[in-house]
């Protein structure tokens, strides 16, 4: 994020420091016309609407031509609201599941990966491993449906064949087991719920990042390919994690697309909602827009509220390691 | 590509094993792996061969004779999809590099009067949830009559994607070395001239990881398409395969024809790109 300093702009431009700032201003004048189609689109179509959002978020408008100020009246309603809160509980699951088993998978994989000797094997496995993120999310989850199918799914087909019939299930039906079947989409490697394989990528860069002269070094200090693991690859991977964790604290305020994809109202008995799922239902769908909006703002406040506190927490720990140390 | 020239294949692993059963064990493991995760995406390609009949008769395995009508029947069906998610993809990218690249270059090669201001004020989107804009940008795009148009789509699509371009092409101008400009200045080379000539083809593989940012994103995104769009003739694939995944819910021969005819512009970019499609998906989860 450093600006990097670049000491020879065009010598006209350099030149022109020493003029007053309107003259300046007036000579870049080809410069904000090559910017003004960029800035313009962003200030109609980015700044606006979030301006607007908490403009709406005060009105009551059912409909566009009766809008009745009604003050932070959504936002009393709103914390009344219990599928908005159970949506995010739903979130905050899905954030659980992507941080243990959404990185667990991937890191054992990555690791066995990387032990292989043969370039061309590896190149081999690397590239059937990460095939299916070649596939459309709607097709990942449309597919996934069918196996989850109650009668003609791969899952119960299977079961019943080997004789398991009784843990045939309607997978996607049952309040139960709904959500923990959406999370399980993608399942082993590519899970839809927890990055769509971005995990593994960056993992897996992580590893292969690694100085070989650490390893070098590590080897010959008798280093266990276990202790390895642990001892360095993990401190290594700080990066990686540090990324993966700011996205899965961003997706809590996000999730929504595989619930309206496969379980279409977040249901059954909204046991797969998320915030956003039951902002289009309850905000758009049923033209309460300043209700969604209310909700939109939410959403704004707990993501920038989760980053800002994810992005000092290092300062927190750094003062804290560093007084002990005193 | 570089042969381990210190260890032979007979030197033992601490396990006790050569390299060879190492990677015959290991391999085997992500084999499996890998076959896991591929599964679903096989039994999908050899089902979309089959009648209903067949599928009954044979569920596992395939038979024959293999139905290719499917494929003419999905085909029919998905045809409109497709083409839309074409056009919105086309456009999209075309607008997201070239004011990328325009803005990028300004901020990289030029000083003047709010420079850090503009950019700053680009970049701070980057932190913006796309979903708080959910709402309002619904009631602007209906106050635009854009509703049930592929504008509605490739208009926010451009936006969302224009902060990540313009920073991934802000660091890759600034990263071209001093003496190319340099040089070009002293021969008498125009702003216009040296974007054209010098930036442009320079470059070429950031604008590589864009455009397929881009049109993974355009191709999978779903959300936002099932609100603006109703009409049936404007569906993109997201909401398209879902109208189509209703029509024929007992017909799996087809359907999964139609699954496949969908995946085939990404399968056909990640067998050519693969390379430009992971430094996509990587620059895609920087965009917070």
């Amino acid at each position: 994020m450093a600006q990097r300093r670049v000491n020879v702009f065009k010598p006209e431009v350099q030149g022109a420091r020493k003029k007053n700032t309107l003259e300046r201003i007036l000579a870049s004048w080809p410069l904000y016309l090559a910017l003004l189609p960029t800035l313009a689109l962003i200030a109609v179509f980015a700044y606006w609407p979030t301006v607007q959002g908490v403009l709406e978020s005060l009105f009551n408008s059912t409909a566009q031509d009766a809008r009745v100020f009604v003050g932070f009246e959504n936002y009393r309603a709103l914390l009344q609201d219990a599928t908005f809160w159970k949506g995010f509980v739903n979130a905050i699951w899905y954030f659980l599941f992507g941080i243990t088993v959404g990185w667990a998978i991937p890191l054992v994989v990555a690791e066995l990966l990387i032990s292989i000797s043969s370039p061309r094997l590896e190149y081999a496995l690397r590239t059937l491993l990460i095939l299916p993120i070649a596939f459309p999310a709607a097709v990942f989850a449309f597919v996934w449906s069918f196996l989850y199918d109650p009668n003609d799914g791969v899952f119960n087909t299977f079961l019943n064949g080997v004789g398991l019939g009784g843990l045939a299930h309607n997978w996607l039906g049952d309040p139960h087991t709904a959500l923990g079947s959406l999370m399980m989409v993608g399942f082993p490697l590519i899970l839809i719920s927890s990055g769509a394989g971005l995990p593994f990528l960056l993992i897996l860069v992580g590893l292969q990042n690694i100085p070989k002269d650490i390893l070098d070094a590590a080897a010959i200090d008798g280093c266990s390919r276990m202790r390895r693991v642990f001892s360095i690859d993990l401190p290594l991977l700080g990066t990686q994690f540090g990324l993966l964790t700011m996205l899965a604290l961003i997706g809590l305020t996000q999730a929504g697309s595989l619930t309206l994809l496969l379980a279409t109202n977040g249901g059954p008995a909204f046991s797969t909602t998320t915030p956003v799922v039951w902002m289009v239902q309850s905000g758009i769908s049923s033209g309460n827009f300043g209700y969604g909006a209310a909700m939109g703002t939410v959403l704004f406040a707990v993501s920038l509220v989760l980053s800002l506190s994810y992005q000092s927490l290092p300062r927190v720990f750094g003062r804290l390691s560093s007084g002990r140390t005193r | 590509m570089t042969a381990p020239a210190l260890i032979s294949p007979k030197v033992r692993s601490s396990r006790g094993w050569t390299t060879r059963q190492n990677d015959v064990v290991i391999g085997s493991i992500l084999a499996l792996v890998a076959f896991l995760g591929l599964f679903p995406f096989l039994f999908i390609l050899v089902g979309s061969f089959k009648t209903q009949a067949q599928l009954v008769q044979s569920y596992w395995l395939p038979t024959f004779p293999l139905h290719l009508e499917n494929y003419a029947v999905a085909w029919e069906q998905i045809r409109g999809y497709t083409l839309n998610s074409f056009f919105v993809g086309a456009v999209t990218s075309l607008a997201i590099l070239l004011l990328g690249t325009v803005s990028g270059f300004v901020f990289a090669r030029y000083r003047f009067p709010g420079r850090n201001f503009f950019f700053v004020s680009i970049i701070a989107l980057l932190a913006v949830p796309g979903v708080v804009n959910l709402v309002p940008l619904f009631i602007l795009m209906r106050s635009l009559h854009l509703i049930d148009t592929l504008w509605a789509l490739i208009i926010p699509y451009t936006v969302g994607n224009l902060y990540t371009t313009v920073y991934l092409m802000r660091n890759a101008i600034t990263g071209i070395g001093e003496e190319t400009f340099e040089a070009a200045l002293l021969d008498g080379a125009s702003g216009p001239q040296i974007y054209g000539r010098i930036v442009l083809p320079l470059i070429f593989p950031t604008m590589g990881t864009v455009i397929i940012t881009t049109l993974t994103g355009v191709w999978n995104e779903y959300l936002w398409a099932l609100l603006v769009i109703n009409d049936p003739a404007k569906r993109t694939i997201g909401t398209g395969l879902q109208f189509f995944t209703n029509q024929l819910t007992t017909d799996y021969g087809p359907l999964f024809a139609g699954y496949l005819l969908a995946s085939l512009p990404l399968l056909i970019l990640f067998a050519f790109a693969s390379k430009y499609f992971v430094a996509g998906l990587q620059a895609g989860g920087t965009k917070l």
